[in-house]
């Protein structure tokens, strides 16, 4: 059902629930903004924080903070993606097309973009951990299966909710398509 | 679709323009356009029995079955 019959569906509500969605929508959009920058300064902090580290001002390993830096940066740039998509997201609900395959395409892209997020930023992590504990001889198997915690609880948390924003996507893609079809049915 | 709508034959044999049969059947012009064009999904059967009554006609004058058409046409 389109935003324009969903709101015939209830014409008594429909200020109160236009109001909703518009603030709701506008929140949303400032929180992704606000959550993007805020990571930003989060990734340049810590690079700042490994270039002052022993490991790396000490001993002079110049390339470890540049392989930090090309791990931070893809890692920050699908966090800015993740944001985008939540913009474009409630942009589209905005201008009324909410349960249109537009949207659930935006929402898909978002939990896409969150699953791939959360992942980097998991060996972003690791890596700012053997970094500062001084394991400067790094590969790509330490990265991933060194000794300690590599997974924390939030991380799933956050697996799982991508992961749920992305079979919502799905599902909103597909009921979308079914309302069309009906709709082309006089 | 093997389905032909001759919606457009029997308008024209009871000399009504789509905009009336619109308003008498309670759908939009548009609609009425779309079914004319056979651009449609499918056609409700309350919609079809309002535009039998409207035009005095049989679903078979409406719709027509042609097997060559194809399932792309």
């Amino acid at each position: 059902m389109s935003m324009p019959s969903l709101l015939e569906a209830f014409p008594a509500r429909q200020p109160a629930f236009r109001r909703r969605i518009v603030l709701l929508s506008h929140g949303m959009r400032v929180l992704a903004v606000v959550w993007a920058l805020w990571n930003l300064v989060n990734v340049v902090r810590s690079l700042i924080n490994l270039s002052h580290a022993p490991s790396i001002a000490g001993a002079g390993h110049h390339g470890l903070l540049a392989a930090a830096i090309m791990l931070a940066v893809p890692s920050w740039l699908l966090t800015a993606g993740v944001a985008w998509c939540v913009w474009c997201l409630f942009t589209t609900y905005l201008q009324g097309h909410i349960f249109t395959v537009g949207a659930a395409l935006w929402m898909r892209r978002a939990g896409a973009l969150g699953l791939a997020g959360s992942l980097a930023s998991i060996v972003w992590r690791r890596f700012q951990i053997l970094v500062a504990t001084g394991h400067i001889h790094l590969t790509t198997g330490d990265l991933l299966f060194a000794p300690g915690t590599i997974v924390v609880p939030s991380d799933l948390v956050r697996i799982v909710f991508c992961l749920y924003v992305l079979a919502l996507g799905h599902v909103f893609k597909s009921a979308a398509e079914i309302a069309d079809d009906h709709a082309r049915i006089v | 679709m093997p389905i032909v709508v001759n919606l457009d034959v029997m308008l024209a044999k009871r000399k009504m323009r789509s905009k009336e049969l619109a308003e008498r059947i309670g759908i939009t012009e548009q609609n009425v356009s779309l079914l004319k064009s056979g651009k449609v999904r499918g056609v409700r059967f309350d919609t079809l029995a309002r535009i039998c009554a409207v035009l005095d006609c049989q679903p078979g004058d409406l719709l027509e079955y042609q097997a060559d058409s194809g399932p792309g046409a």
